[in-house]
């Protein structure tokens, strides 16, 4: 039982960092100060790669707990766990999307001198933080605390939380020539 | 050694270069970067990558082979 009640507090801290990522990644890169940026930026780096250990963590937690049976199989395809089979089909998806946006991240220095990679790295990135959304659906319909008012406001105030960071990206937006163009120097 | 470069079909100006690297970059009037031209040291190296990555637009590199000009 240890293992699940390790799975169950890996996976909702999980969430709550990549939460945390996606929603300092919307604010930070329509921030216009450069000292903010940077701390924004930083935030959100530290934020997911937690994320990804503790989402590393409840995977093998999950997987090695005897309590449900989810073999490892459904790492590689999704569909036909045996426990809550469509919640399951949508973590590991959210995993894909999670463990390749932290990638695309992390990979994002390295592969700057290929310009078609730099080109496309936002759209890569955003395209799989989809993930998160993903995340979210895996958290409202698997798991043994989904329904209990605690989780469900977790739930809820994650979903929020980066919808609230969207709108005041929305809300704050100027494009950086505008800027440039009323800077007093 | 190494030398700090910029890629001008990538800068948009954001500013995060000079705010982390202001011994070496400087901006102008447009908020664009200005290089100093200076060699960064071996010491320095770990600042500079780390600026290198904090730059939005992929736009900052280092370029290790310069050995001087």
């Amino acid at each position: 039982m240890t293992l699940w009640y390790v799975a169950r507090a890996a996976g909702v801290v999980a969430m709550i960092m990549f939460t945390l990522a996606a929603a300092l990644g919307i604010v930070s890169s329509g921030n216009r100060r450069p000292d903010r940026r940077f701390w924004l930026q930083y935030v959100h780096r530290s934020a997911a790669v937690t994320g990804l250990v503790l989402l590393i963590a409840h995977v093998f937690a999950v997987i090695a707990d005897s309590n449900v049976e989810i073999s490892p199989t459904v790492l590689l395809w999704p569909f036909g766990s045996g426990y809550r089979p469509f919640a399951m089909a949508v973590g590991t998806l959210a995993l894909y999307g999670l463990v390749f946006a932290t990638i695309a991240g992390a990979a994002r220095g390295r592969l700057a001198r290929f310009a078609a990679f730099s080109r496309y790295w936002r759209t890569i990135h955003i395209a799989a933080s989809v993930g998160w959304a993903l995340s979210i659906g895996h958290a409202l319909l698997a798991g043994t605390d989904r329904t209990a008012p605690w989780m469900l406001a977790i739930s809820l105030s994650c979903l929020t939380a980066v919808v609230g960071a969207g709108f005041y990206r929305a809300h704050t937006y100027a494009p950086p020539t505008l800027v440039r163009a009323g800077r007093a120097r | 050694m190494a030398r700090l470069e910029i890629d001008w079909t990538r800068c948009d100006g954001h500013g995060l270069c000079a705010t982390l690297l202001g011994g070496d970059v400087a901006l102008d009037e447009w908020g664009f970067p200005v290089l100093k031209g200076r060699e960064i040291t071996a010491g320095e190296l770990p600042d500079a990558r780390r600026a290198v990555l904090a730059c939005p637009a992929l736009a900052l590199r280092l370029d290790k082979s310069v050995k001087g000009y």
